[in-house]
């Protein structure tokens, strides 16, 4: 219960800020606000960047951006995976090309997919989007066969097969009602990795350069040259908020499989 | 019997995985509106004539079925892939460029792969050692927080800390051009120079086999057996070590053959931050040039190594369990 409420405060707080971002940010994330490469202080919390622009107003603002390709990429690869991986789990030559299919993916590593996508696209937050979802279904995908496949195993649904229950039923009725608990854990650790992922893809600087999110705060940092000019917090700051985000995410994803 | 029957099952599935790459590396850049041909066009304003010469030349204007079997004959079963020429490495075609750089990679991954296993193994050793101690749960924790960091950021960490203010390693490249190169002196300058890049990479990825190596000891340590090893009175380190991490080490194997890949997008973003001249970094050069050519051969390269690798693997785990082994 615990986890549960933790999960809860992280969800309603980051919306909160992501909703009211532009009107509790102390600047306008594109407007200068000061001298450019400031150091931390009162009038500027975590300094300026390259141009002057305040980076606490930007790490505020681009929560927005970083949420809404985060959440709709997990999504769109959640939904992905269960489809593929459901299919998989039945009987047939259909199933059968899917299961390879998920199986032949899985090998690739998804941060190449996820480059050649994003690269072919060009930077756009679409392509952003397109490229996340597209390269992490196959681990979805293969967890859903997997507990698919074990609860089709169950006696309950021998004993409905046995009364003469069609497949679609037993879906139905059975499988999907009872893989909860596992949908909702593929849907933590998704966002988590989709958040982790959105900064790799703005690393390499193929993110949208009209927005600020998370990911293109760092990325900015780091080709303005934020070590150099010994900026550190505005280095850290889009780093640890991103994977303080995934860890909890991420220990909530275990935390549900364990307790299920 | 039953050891040829898996080995043929699962070399089919890596030819399978082999073709459905192939055939992913192929498709996408078609499904994409435009293609390389436009974006050329579109960025040097190309007269009509030159683009619709670029198309003949390029084979554009034929049916998909036409170009996807000139892709087979071409690609997927020819001793040299040829993706044509590289726009960022102009007199080189993609597949040389590779050539050139594949050797850092590979050794830069190999020193990694020890050092993330000695490492993982070890770390996770020590939190079961210390089990449910504030060490055990600062190593677990630790785990887990590196399993959600992104890679980069640990290696501009550790690239700041040892290069920038301490000064101790180079801050990039693969070794001195100042340096003699050959013999002892040019060895010791390379090893100096993947000291930072492996340490990025061991302690990045390490995380999941810290916590695969306590869960296995952890779990053995309610067997029978334990239990017995602990009656007679055997020293604690030997009996974790011979008792309860041995029978892991098939299990270990095996998530080392899943991590692989990670382990290889790790090094390509290492290399990225480091600037060692391996295939991250003409990666990096592929995507900022927009070198569709060198993208392709380098997606085909990277899956080509990740394909052989856990086949590789997945055989010698045959034949390291003798449930598979004697069928």
């Amino acid at each position: 219960m615990v986890r549960a409420t933790r999960i809860l405060i992280l969800f309603v707080a980051l919306s909160l800020i992501s909703i009211l971002g532009p009107f509790i940010a102390p600047y306008d994330p594109f407007q200068v606000s000061g001298n450019p490469y400031q150091q931390p202080s009162w009038s500027h919390i975590l300094g300026t960047d390259g141009l002057g622009r305040d980076i606490f107003s930007q790490l505020i603002v681009g929560s927005r951006i970083t949420l809404t390709i985060s959440i709709t990429a997990a999504a769109i690869s959640l939904a992905i995976g269960l489809f593929l991986g459901l299919v998989s789990s039945l009987r047939g030559l259909l199933s059968q090309a899917v299961s390879s299919l998920i199986d032949s993916f899985i090998v690739v590593p998804p941060l190449i997919i996820m480059i050649f996508i994003a690269s072919i696209m060009g930077p756009s937050i679409v392509s952003t989007i397109v490229s996340i979802s597209l390269s992490y279904w196959p681990q979805i995908a293969k967890t859903i066969r997997a507990e698919a496949l074990s609860i089709l195993e169950r006696q309950y649904v021998e004993a409905a097969r046995a009364v003469g229950a069609g497949i679609k039923w037993i879906f139905r009725k059975h499988v999907i009602p009872n893989m909860g608990h596992v949908i909702l854990a593929n849907l933590a650790y998704a966002v988590g990795i989709a958040m982790v992922s959105e900064s790799i893809v703005s690393f390499l600087g193929l993110g949208d350069q009209r927005f600020f999110s998370w990911g293109m705060i760092f990325y900015y940092a780091f080709i303005q040259g934020a070590i150099y000019y010994g900026l550190w917090l505005w280095i850290l700051s889009p780093a640890l908020v991103i994977s303080i985000t995934a860890y909890i995410l991420f220990e909530t994803s275990r935390d549900i499989i364990k307790r299920a | 019997m039953v050891f040829l029957n898996t080995l043929l099952r699962r070399v089919l599935i890596a030819l399978l995985t082999y073709v459905v790459v192939n055939l992913f590396i192929f498709t996408v850049p078609r499904l994409m509106p435009g293609n390389y041909v436009d974006y050329i066009a579109s960025s040097r304003f190309l007269p009509q004539q030159a683009v619709m010469e670029l198309y003949e030349r390029f084979g554009l204007n034929e049916p998909f079925h036409v170009q996807l079997a000139r892709y087979i004959t071409n690609v997927m079963f020819s001793p040299k892939p040829n993706f044509g020429y590289s726009y960022s490495f102009y007199p080189y075609e993609a597949w040389d460029v590779i050539q050139i750089y594949l050797p850092w990679t590979v050794l830069l991954l190999s020193v990694a792969t020890i050092a993330t296993f000695i490492l993982g193994t070890l770390l996770g050793f020590i939190a079961a050692y210390t089990k449910d101690s504030i060490l055990d749960r600062l190593i677990v924790g630790f785990g887990i927080y590196t399993l959600s960091t992104p890679y980069f950021i640990l290696a501009l960490i550790i690239l700041a800390i040892f290069s920038q203010y301490l000064g101790l390693f180079p801050a990039g490249g693969a070794y001195s051009a100042s340096a003699p190169q050959s013999g002892l002196p040019f060895i010791q300058n390379i090893l100096w120079h993947l000291f930072l890049p492996v340490m990025a990479i061991a302690i990045g990825t390490s995380g999941q086999f810290v916590i695969l190596t306590r869960e296995i000891i952890v779990s053995n340590m309610s067997e029978d057996f334990y239990r017995t090893a602990m009656a007679l009175g055997l020293r604690r380190t030997r009996i974790l070590i011979e008792y309860a991490l041995r029978p892991g080490i098939l299990p270990l194997i095996t998530l080392f053959g899943i991590r692989f890949g990670t382990m290889m997008s790790g090094a390509l973003l290492t290399e990225i931050i480091f600037s060692y001249p391996g295939l991250g970094y003409i990666l990096y050069q592929a995507i900022l040039s927009k070198d569709f050519p060198l993208l392709q051969a380098l997606f085909y390269m990277i899956s080509f190594m990740i394909i052989a690798t856990s086949l590789i693997l997945d055989i010698l785990y045959m034949i390291l369990d003798p449930r598979i082994r004697r069928g």
